[in-house]
């Protein structure tokens, strides 16, 4: 009886329906591609981006490069806008289907997408390691989601996560202090206002990363008094302590999680 | 659906220290009627440990692996992760409400073990924790 379900569950797999891309068997036309992955056909976008997907994101051609990430603007845009009006974003667009193009984008390694992938917070670690490997090509872009007011606590986060990261390992260059300064800038603000408790946290953890002076004063203020946490207008109980706990790890140490 | 998968990458048991098999390859609405042949990744499995180490108290799951027929039934992308094994829907508790603050916390302890896609409470209207690794 196992051996059957098994069987009829591996025939399902393999004979599941497929999106076929639309010129699969020769060279693709890419410009087509590009354009059913614009147009409102649903299942002709997802077909498109699987056609994309298997032609590989080091070999796209500009036209559906281009494409793909004009599509993770949009969707962006819809994000943005499904939350600004308190909404479900489900109800518009498969969150999932948005996070895998996120990654392809990301897999792009295109700079003219690093505006885009700052504010695709759906990718995950691949987008935000891909926002890292551009090193300070990505901070002003990343430093304006960061320090902006009208941003979602979730992008603010993914931003504050990203900038960790190319502090943490810029790459083969240092940061210039300019861009220092404007990391610093940023995670200052954030320590010093009301963020969101998650926006806090990662406040932290970049200011442990950049061992700026004044900013781990300000850690070491919120580690070892509950008043100064609750003045950033988190007061629940358990908030408080798990936010002491996380600035006491980082003064002592502990790296904060996850690494580049 | 690009991926197919291999004989070997199918399980019939092998819950993880406190997730048990049935929850990790369950949660369909109607039934599971490939049990209890399943696919969960190490990553899956290994992500959610960590998360629920991170977090500090028992997590709950709603939709782990999801073979093609059963991920369609809910609507789910062709090629979701959790058709993968690499998925998971998550509650604090069994009776699936919580606070948007109390997602977060979770979200933040699934955060800080590398995942591949972590879903912010809007996404869905039942705002479950999306999270794959």
């Amino acid at each position: 009886m196992r051996t059957a379900c098994f069987v009829t569950l591996v025939m399902c797999a393999v004979l599941a329906p497929v999106d076929r891309p639309a010129l699969a068997q020769s060279e693709p036309d890419e410009r087509a591609l590009a354009q059913q992955l614009l147009g409102t056909d649903r299942r002709a976008r997802a077909a498109a981006f699987q056609a994309a997907r298997t032609i590989g994101a080091r070999a796209v051609g500009p036209e559906l490069r281009a494409a793909l990430i004009a599509l993770l603007e949009r969707q962006n845009r819809l994000v943005a806008e499904v939350t600004r009006r308190g909404g479900i974003v489900a109800d518009y667009e498969d969150p999932e289907f948005m996070a895998a193009l996120a990654r392809f984008v990301a897999e792009l390694q295109d700079p003219a997408a690093i505006p885009v992938l700052a504010e695709a917070v759906d990718g995950g670690l691949p987008v935000i390691r891909a926002l890292a490997r551009f090193g300070e090509r990505a901070v002003p872009a990343l430093v304006a989601v960061a320090a902006s007011a009208d941003r979602h606590y979730t992008e603010v986060d993914h931003a504050l996560r990203a900038l960790r990261f190319i502090v943490e390992d810029p790459g083969s260059h240092p940061l210039s202090t300019r861009a220092r300064e404007a990391v610093r800038v940023v995670v200052r603000a954030r320590l010093t206002g009301t963020p969101y408790f998650t926006t806090l946290w990662q406040a932290i953890d970049l200011a442990a990363a950049l061992d700026d002076p004044e900013l781990m004063a300000i850690v070491t203020a919120l580690a070892h008094d509950t008043r100064e946490v609750m003045a950033r207008g988190v007061t629940d109980p358990e908030l408080v302590r798990r936010t002491q706990e996380l600035a006491r790890d980082r003064l002592a140490g502990f790296p904060p999680q996850p690494r580049r | 659906m690009s991926w197919i998968p291999a004989c070997e990458d199918f399980a019939s048991g092998g819950g993880t220290a406190h997730f048990s098999w049935d929850e990790l390859n369950g949660g369909f609405s109607d039934g599971n009627s490939h049990a209890p042949w399943g696919i969960v990744t190490t990553a899956l499995a290994g992500g959610l440990e960590a998360t629920r180490a991170n977090y500090g108290a028992p997590v709950y799951l709603s939709s782990g692996y999801r073979c093609p027929h059963g991920n369609a039934q809910v609507g789910g992308v062709r090629d979701s992760l959790h058709v993968h094994g690499r998925a998971a829907d998550m509650f604090r508790n069994a009776s699936h409400t919580w606070t948007e603050q109390e997602f977060n916390v979770l979200k933040a302890a699934a955060g800080a073990t590398n995942p591949i896609e972590s879903f912010a409470y809007n996404r869905y209207a039942d705002h479950h924790y999306h999270v794959a690794w």
